[in-house]
């Protein structure tokens, strides 16, 4: 199959998921009433549609995306298949942040949240490079991302033992992370922000190609190091960080999604693997969120993580047992 | 090749009281004053560790030097833009890309050069069977190649090649000399190191050898016998 053919049909397939989440749900919608929600006369077709649904597809379509593209910066730039923001401590860091306004009681919205969330992934990617030029090897990068996982893990469980019960309460959901806390206006604004991140990074395919090619190699032929440096830890603690902030950590996407387009397609080039990084990432994390309200034994269904980690894990087994990792 | 000069030729690569090396480790070659001129081989021979890549990748303008400058022509290296840089000179590492996963044809479409000349060379290096493979999962021999054929077509004045034969078999690397003397007639410049001395001995006709010997750079004569080389090195 080309590789047009194959965009099209992953966007008919997330069009299609996209709809199936905004049609169904535990309520009921009178599909007539549905206008009345423009002339701010409330309905409950309304509010669901608009408040509940709209929003919840946007924002899978918008993290799916976004953490599968700063998956594949970090793969890029590490020259490491197994980097990724949950891997490598930035989803921690941003986690450590919002913990920190949240449980102390000085954010709690969104802004402040997404602000913090980016400040935090920003310094755990700027201790990721710090350390990363010193590190040869590939496991060398992830067991110190490990360690930093465990580290900002365990400075937030101090955080929460020390907080009060109802932040604690809001913070522990968003810790399982879920794509139902986002309203209308967090949705769009992370949707739009992913993007233009994307489009951003698109630009950049040729440096990131040349750049899989070595250093060396890519100053040779004119890549500015620094330059592309910085453009990848600002979009990538963009993304994590906004993300993050509004779905809480979530696992495996940013990890997980450059694999299986890999496995799709046959171009490495990231003039297309951007593109279908994006969408696969989109139709990934709508098909968890149906896991995740779809085979909810609880009310509130199965946390968000719970079901990524049960697709992603075994993908990512998977792909390592394809690879052949002896030569690097 | 003379030592120092000041000719305006905007292709000769100088080293004015140039040091290599990294910081934190003692220094490599120190303030050393050579150039090099004219279409032809240059070739750049020393022992393992003696500095001859970080001295080329450092010539290349691709590693910052611990003191002096290095000109192409008559410009600092160090002033010259990433985008002229790449009109003017090539290079290839001593190691393949072990890591990068583009195909041979995506990494040579890199070059923006057209498919029947990428093609082209592809064939002459006995590549077309490989187009779709990904770089990482090529042999290191193979994946030198196709490095090679990338710096070809970058298609610039000067080629600089670090430790190129250190993966190819006999048949590569001869046809990798022949390409190089097919280039070279066409008037490009060519710096190759290595630490390979039965290069001296060959058939190759080099336009300049520098040995590298005790932190210092020597000018040997290329068309020396081997008894003059011994004497040198």
């Amino acid at each position: 199959m080309n590789y047009t053919a194959t965009v099209i049909l992953t966007l008919a397939a997330i069009f299609g998921l996209a709809l199936s989440h905004l049609l169904s749900g535990s309520t009921n919608i009178d599909w007539g009433e549905l206008g009345l929600w423009f002339s701010n006369a409330p309905t409950i077709a309304g509010t669901v549609f608009f408040e509940v649904r709209l929003p919840r597809v946007l924002i899978a379509i918008a993290a799916g995306a976004g953490l599968g593209i700063s998956g594949l910066m970090m793969q890029t730039w590490f020259h490491n298949p197994l980097a990724g923001p949950s891997v490598l401590g930035v989803t921690s860091g941003a986690g450590m942040a919002v913990a920190l306004v949240v449980l102390t009681g000085m954010g709690g919205g969104w802004l402040a949240n997404a602000l913090a969330a980016s400040v935090g992934s920003w310094c755990a990617l700027g201790l990721v490079l710090f350390v990363a030029s010193r590190f040869r090897g590939l496991a060398s990068l992830l067991i110190f991302g490990l360690m930093l996982n465990y580290l900002l893990g365990a400075l937030v469980t101090v955080l929460q033992a020390e907080a009060e019960e109802n932040a604690l309460q809001q913070f522990v959901f968003w810790g399982m992370g879920t794509f139902g806390q986002a309203s209308l206006v967090t949705a769009s604004a992370v949707l739009i922000l992913v993007l233009a991140a994307s489009s951003i990074a698109f630009k950049q395919y040729e440096n990131l190609d040349k750049w899989t090619l070595g250093a060396v190699t890519a100053r040779s032929m004119g890549v500015n190091e620094s330059r592309l440096q910085k453009i990848l830890v600002v979009l990538t603690g963009l993304l994590a960080g906004s993300i993050t902030a509004v779905c809480g950590p979530v696992a495996f996407l940013g990890l997980a999604t450059p694999h299986l387009v890999k496995l799709i397609i046959p171009y490495r080039s990231h003039n297309r693997l951007i593109p279908m990084t994006a969408l696969i990432g989109a139709l990934l994390a709508l098909l968890a969120d149906w896991g995740v309200k779809g085979w909810g034994i609880a009310d509130s269904g199965w946390p968000l993580n719970a079901v990524l980690s049960m697709l992603g894990a075994p993908l990512v087994i998977w792909v390592l047992l394809q690879r052949n990792f002896s030569r690097s | 090749m003379k030592r120092e000069g000041t000719n305006g030729n905007e292709h000769v690569i100088r080293a004015a009281n140039l040091t290599v090396g990294y910081s934190g480790y003692p220094r490599v070659l120190s303030q050393m004053d050579f150039q090099w001129e004219g279409a032809g081989i240059h070739l750049i021979i020393g022992e393992n560790g003696s500095g001859k890549s970080t001295l080329i990748r450092t010539l290349a303008g691709l590693q910052k030097q611990r003191g002096g400058t290095v000109f192409w022509g008559n410009e600092d290296v160090s002033q010259i833009s990433s985008t002229r840089r790449t009109a003017k000179m090539a290079f290839v590492q001593s190691l393949p890309p072990r890591q990068s996963e583009l195909t041979v044809s995506e990494a040579l479409a890199l070059s923006g050069r057209k498919e029947e000349n990428i093609s082209q060379w592809l064939h002459t290096f006995d590549l077309l069977d490989m187009t779709t493979k990904s770089l990482c999962d090529l042999s290191d021999g193979l994946g030198q190649r196709v490095m090679l054929v990338r710096a070809i077509l970058q298609d610039t004045p000067w080629i600089l090649l670090d430790e190129p034969t250190a993966f190819l078999d006999v048949k590569s690397r001869q046809v990798m000399w022949a390409q190089l003397s097919a280039l070279v007639s066409k008037g490009k410049r060519v710096m190759v190191s290595s630490h390979d001395y039965h290069l001296l001995e060959g058939n190759l006709d080099l336009r300049s050898v520098t040995a590298i010997q005790e932190n210092r750079l020597h000018a040997l004569n290329p068309a020396g016998t081997c008894a003059d080389w011994n004497a040198h090195i």
